[in-house]
């Protein structure tokens, strides 16, 4: 998560570069300002989301290695049996 | 995109009342109202013409005497002779004596005004290149017009001059801010396809852990 406030960061000084360029206008800068800013949220969101969906997909593949085990574990006891 | 267009002008003209509001006076805004009154010579003799071939017609309704006639029609072609003499001397580009007491004179007297207080400082829009140089650019003009006049020139066709130039200045503007709309939008996009690109990463990045 650090690396995209970084990311941001640079974004945000390159944006205050051209403003103080005089290359944009107030007007401009402004706009692109709260651009970014909702872009950084929305990142912030999807990394968020992708985090705990990445957590979801790896608590789904442990579940089901720890069902195939017993299942393993059961079907060798049938076996001896 | 008509609309938006009309949006970008009103925004444009918006701007520069703004700009212009705090450092121009009433009176030099009065002025160029004023200046916009006048006819061009062209308009002038056209409208001279007009009205002497209407008092005419006119005049020779229900007239059957010849001498009469002739007599409305010599008045006639004498008025269309003066108006012609008028637009002759009026788009001469240099007159010997300046005019000085009529309409356009007073609407000079207030544009000279309007420049003389104005200083390089009070010309600049801070935070905005493209309003500056418009501002600039017509007070320039402003003064441009000022000394054609005090050099003798005609008044009519220098104000023609004068309305062509900040017509084409306010499109110049307007291409500025059109040029800085597309250039906002390119980087909003930008950010988008930043984002897009980074929650498809996510994507592939779940859908492999799935997958084991």
């Amino acid at each position: 998560m650090n690396s995209i406030y970084a990311e941001f960061d640079h974004q945000l000084a390159q944006l205050n570069k051209e403003r103080d360029a005089g290359s944009i206008s107030v007007d401009q800068y402004n706009k692109r300002l709260a651009d970014l800013r909702q872009s950084e949220a929305d990142t912030v969101t999807a990394v968020t989301n992708g985090f705990k969906a990445t957590a979801a997909a790896q608590a789904d593949s442990m579940n089901g290695f720890a069902a195939a085990i017993a299942n393993f574990e059961d079907a060798q006891r049938n076996y001896a049996a | 995109m008509d609309a938006l267009r009309a949006q970008i002008v009103a925004q444009g003209f918006e701007n520069t009342q703004k700009a212009i509001a705090t450092k121009a006076t009433q009176d030099a805004i009065n002025a160029q109202a004023e200046l916009a009154k006048f006819l061009t010579p062209t308009q002038t003799l056209q409208k001279a013409i007009d009205e002497a071939n209407n008092r005419y017609a006119k005049a020779i309704y229900g007239v059957s005497d010849p001498a009469l006639l002739a007599k409305y029609k010599q008045e006639s072609e004498l008025e269309i002779q003066k108006a012609e003499e008028d637009f002759d001397r009026a788009t001469k580009t240099h007159e010997k004596k300046p005019r000085t007491s009529n309409a356009g004179a007073n609407a000079l007297a207030a544009f000279q005004n309007q420049v003389g207080g104005l200083t390089d400082r009070s010309l600049t829009v801070p935070g905005d290149t493209a309003l500056t140089k418009y501002v600039q650019e017509i007070a320039q003009l402003t003064q441009d017009f000022d000394k054609t006049i005090a050099k003798g020139a005609n008044v009519a066709l220098t104000t023609d001059a004068y309305w062509k130039g900040a017509a084409a200045y306010a499109a110049e503007y307007e291409e500025a801010i059109k040029k800085a709309n597309a250039a906002d939008d390119a980087y909003k996009s930008q950010l988008d396809d930043q984002l897009q690109t980074r929650k498809r990463q996510i994507d592939l990045q779940v859908a492999s852990i799935g997958m084991g």
